[in-house]
């Protein structure tokens, strides 16, 4: 063969494989989603193009708007609370201590086990007869309570243990951030008499702006697509009250097996990830271009 | 100022680590102390580990968590890098729009593609099979685009000299590139062996026989028996996290070079 054609052909030939298959399993289904969200979908083959029923079917679903309703809750909580935690174990461990490492490993370490594992244990914990929790609130002479099978604790239960397990990944990230600044800023902070409270508030946190940005929207993110602890530990209940939208999705498509209403809804789910995520750059990108 | 920065430390170590800890003590008593409100077992019950792991076929869904999850890394490091080579170190028609089109498939949330995936899988007879199981989500766009900027950064004369000195595009891949990148190949490895091995929800949707079931759905599976005893259920629910535990015991640099990576890459 010609040895230029040759050379020519060989990026292709390189990429086929991963273009074939991100072709078949990424790029077309994301297509096909929006083709399937507009038709009515029989288990036996065929569509009936049903143009913006599905969508109209989701929206006012009451089971739709109670999970879009509930993961809202559990974002606004978790997401803050993981940021807030993440800064400040990452301030914590990013002065020179001792066992440090082993400090750092020991907040990261549930981040890397699977949730249906950490979901599990929870779920024990907060057991109504034996768990420890209740044990510990007998002890102290308080009304033991059934933590997961009550309206009123179910959602709070799993939003700590998603906090608990997650605020680690950011407190990496912060770690990182903070290793670009630069220490003659508070070297010059500290001769012109700032205290180390004014030292956070005018030069840590403004300068970590982008790294909150990014922990934050990656948060926000994967706040929206919770499922996993949420099927393990109430199944979406008692009653609806911890139904998430993902959970909704899984019941839409793979027990009720309405597939062109799963992916109105799986649509919906990232027409609002990616409106959010623009709102969160735009409102936070431009105090991030502040002059020092 | 320091004491306070490792009472601190001590306080959230212990809040991170108690329910590992409550786990394993859970897992070494029996069925008539689980009730009791002691902590720890009077009498220590190691034995329960291997009692609940043959409770039910749990060798073979470590079995069936290992195959997947190694196939999984081998075919993402592979296909990754091939790609991240072509698309760092070649010029030709179309890259951007392959470039572009990768990138963007990162954005939409998987939820989205599962369903028709789901349906792929199904006119493929792959539903229910390890094949269907492990290639729709392999992390190639991730796994690309973090290879493209690594090779990115490996100087192009060192390949033309390989070039010159006679060496195949073939060869330049296995013996020039693939060694420089172990770094990224180590970061890639572990970050798909993680996901493979926690991987919930798609081998929920299409697993069916309990004879293809990985570790996960093998647990939710023993969990929502009716009689689920707990000291059993956290036995094997320890087991099962020692594999991902050693690996980043080994190798806790990569994990946090690896999120570094990721979380900077803006």
């Amino acid at each position: 063969m010609n040895p230029r054609l040759k050379t020519r052909i060989v990026p292709y030939a390189f990429l086929s494989p991963s273009v074939l298959l991100l072709g078949v399993f990424a790029l077309y289904p994301i297509g096909f989603a929006f083709y399937m969200s507009f038709h009515r979908w029989r288990i036996l083959g065929g569509a009936d193009f049903i143009a913006l029923r599905n969508y109209l079917r989701v929206l006012q679903s009451d089971e739709f708007r109670m999970a879009l309703w509930n993961t809202f809750l559990y974002s606004i909580v978790t997401v803050p609370a993981g940021v807030v935690l993440a800064l400040g174990s990452a301030l914590l461990l990013n002065q020179p201590l001792r066992a440090r490492g082993f400090f750092r490993g020991v907040i990261f370490f549930p981040v890397t086990i699977a949730m249906i594992v950490i979901a599990l244990i929870w779920t024990w914990m907060f057991s109504e007869n034996y768990g420890i929790v209740n044990h510990v609130l007998i002890a102290l002479g308080i009304e033991p309570r059934s933590w997961l099978a009550d309206r009123r604790t179910a959602l709070p239960v799993i939003m700590m243990m998603s906090v608990w397990k997650g605020f680690g990944y950011g407190m990496v990230i912060y770690l990182a951030g903070l290793q670009t600044i630069p220490g003659r800023l508070y070297e010059a902070a500290r001769v012109d008499g700032a205290s180390p409270w004014q030292q956070f508030w005018k030069i840590t946190l403004p300068l970590l702006n982008p790294t909150t940005l990014f922990v934050t929207v990656i948060s926000f993110i994967g706040s929206f697509q919770v499922f996993d602890q949420v099927y393990v530990m109430t199944g979406g209940g008692p009653g609806y009250s911890t139904t998430v939208l993902v959970h909704y999705i899984y019941n839409v498509a793979y027990v009720r097996f309405q597939m062109g209403k799963a992916c109105a809804a799986a649509l919906v789910l990232f027409l609002i990830v990616l409106l959010f995520t623009a709102l969160q750059i735009k409102f936070i990108r431009p105090q991030t271009e502040e002059p020092l | 100022m320091k004491a306070l920065t490792y009472v601190l430390l001590v306080l959230l170590s212990g809040v991170m680590l108690f329910p590992f800890f409550y786990m394993f003590v859970t897992a070494c008593k029996d069925e008539a102390q689980i009730a009791r409100p002691e902590l720890l077992p009077r009498q220590w019950h190691f034995e329960n580990f291997l009692v609940a792991w043959r409770k039910e076929p749990f060798t073979r869904f470590l079995a069936n968590s290992a195959g997947v999850s190694l196939v999984a890394v081998t075919l993402t490091l592979l296909l990754s890098s091939m790609a991240g080579f072509a698309l760092s170190k070649y010029r030709f028609a179309g890259q951007r729009l392959i470039f572009f089109a990768i990138l963007a498939t990162l954005m939409v949330p998987r939820q989205v593609t599962m369903i028709p995936n789901f349906l792929t899988c199904s006119r493929l007879f792959l539903l229910d099979t390890y094949t269907g199981l492990v290639i729709p989500f392999l992390p190639l766009a991730f796994g690309i685009f973090l290879m493209r900027q690594f090779m990115g950064s490996v100087s192009n004369e060192l390949i033309e000299a390989a070039r010159i000195d006679g060496a195949g595009e073939l060869r330049i891949f296995s013996q020039l590139m693939l060694p420089l990148c172990r770094p990224a190949l180590a970061v890639l490895g572990i970050f798909t062996f993680m996901g493979s091995w926690n991987e919930f929800m798609w081998p929920l949707v299409i697993l069916d026989s309990p004879a293809k079931y990985t570790l996960p759905i093998g647990l939710l599976r023993f969990s929502q028996q009716y009689d689920i005893q707990y000291n059993y259920l956290m036995a094997v629910s320890l087991l099962s996290i020692v594999p991902i535990a050693v690996l980043f015991l080994v190798f806790q640099r990569s994990f946090v070079e690896g999120i570094t990576i990721t979380g900077l890459k803006e």
